[in-house]
């Protein structure tokens, strides 16, 4: 069990950064939706959340896995 | 041998910030992944609601543990998921394994800032860093890490 959490803890980590260096791109081409990552890649993009699982669950992706973030249009600047 | 878990810098909000990724492990249901700032100004562990929406965690009936907090302009009420298992990446790639009780960041009025809502992250808080001996070293090689003081 431990070796399948750290095996999905890297593929998670190795997806997060990959992911934030397309969001500039996503802004443009998926503006305000939900996107997907797995494996490097996006595999799917919506506006809704259940819409996404959906269709990573049609690819045998569990979502909980994945790298699933809201992509804003705009970048939001907010300090927390 | 002290615990050295090594975070990341990632953009979150328009910032850099200091980010760690693990896995939660809720029940019986599969493990699930997220990305949280490091925050020794937030109480809490926050998950937020657009990380808990990709899971099968049903949260809506989880008791309310503060009914109104603000955070980035955005009401919420903080919802009690219980004490959970998170699981962190070590230095040499081992896992390890906290208990922490986990709150779930539910905005408290749809007709809010919908955009924002959707991108607040997740937070791992001074109570996680506090229960566990757990702090921020930077180091001049640019690299961070949440370590043990023993």
């Amino acid at each position: 069990m431990q070796g399948n959490i750290i095996s999905g803890l890297m593929n998670y980590e190795h997806d997060f950064p990959l992911f934030q260096k397309e969001v500039p791109r996503l802004r443009l081409t998926e503006p305000n939706k939900f996107v997907a990552f797995k494996d490097g890649k996006m595999v799917a993009a919506n506006s809704s959340i259940d819409e996404v699982k959906k269709e990573l669950n049609l690819q045998g992706i569990e979502p909980s896995g994945a790298v699933i973030e809201f992509v804003s249009e705009k970048e939001l600047k907010v300090i927390v | 041998m002290p615990i050295k878990i090594p975070m990341i810098k990632a953009t979150s909000l328009g910032y850099e910030r200091d980010m760690v990724s693990f896995s939660v492990k809720y029940g019986t249901l599969p493990n699930f992944y997220a990305t949280a700032i490091v925050d020794t100004g937030c109480p809490f562990c926050v998950i937020s609601e657009s990380t808990i929406q990709k899971t099968r965690i049903s949260y809506s009936d989880k008791p309310v543990h503060h009914k109104q907090v603000w955070l980035g302009g955005i009401l919420f009420e903080l919802k009690a998921l219980g004490k959970c298992r998170l699981f962190f990446r070590d230095i040499d790639n081992k896992s390890v394994q906290f208990q922490q009780e986990l709150y779930v960041g539910v905005p408290v009025s749809l007709k809010q800032n919908q955009i924002l809502v959707q991108q607040l992250p997740c937070f791992i808080g001074k109570d996680f860093l506090d229960n566990n001996f757990l702090s921020i070293i930077k180091c001049r090689d640019g690299k961070s890490y949440l370590q043990s003081a023993d």
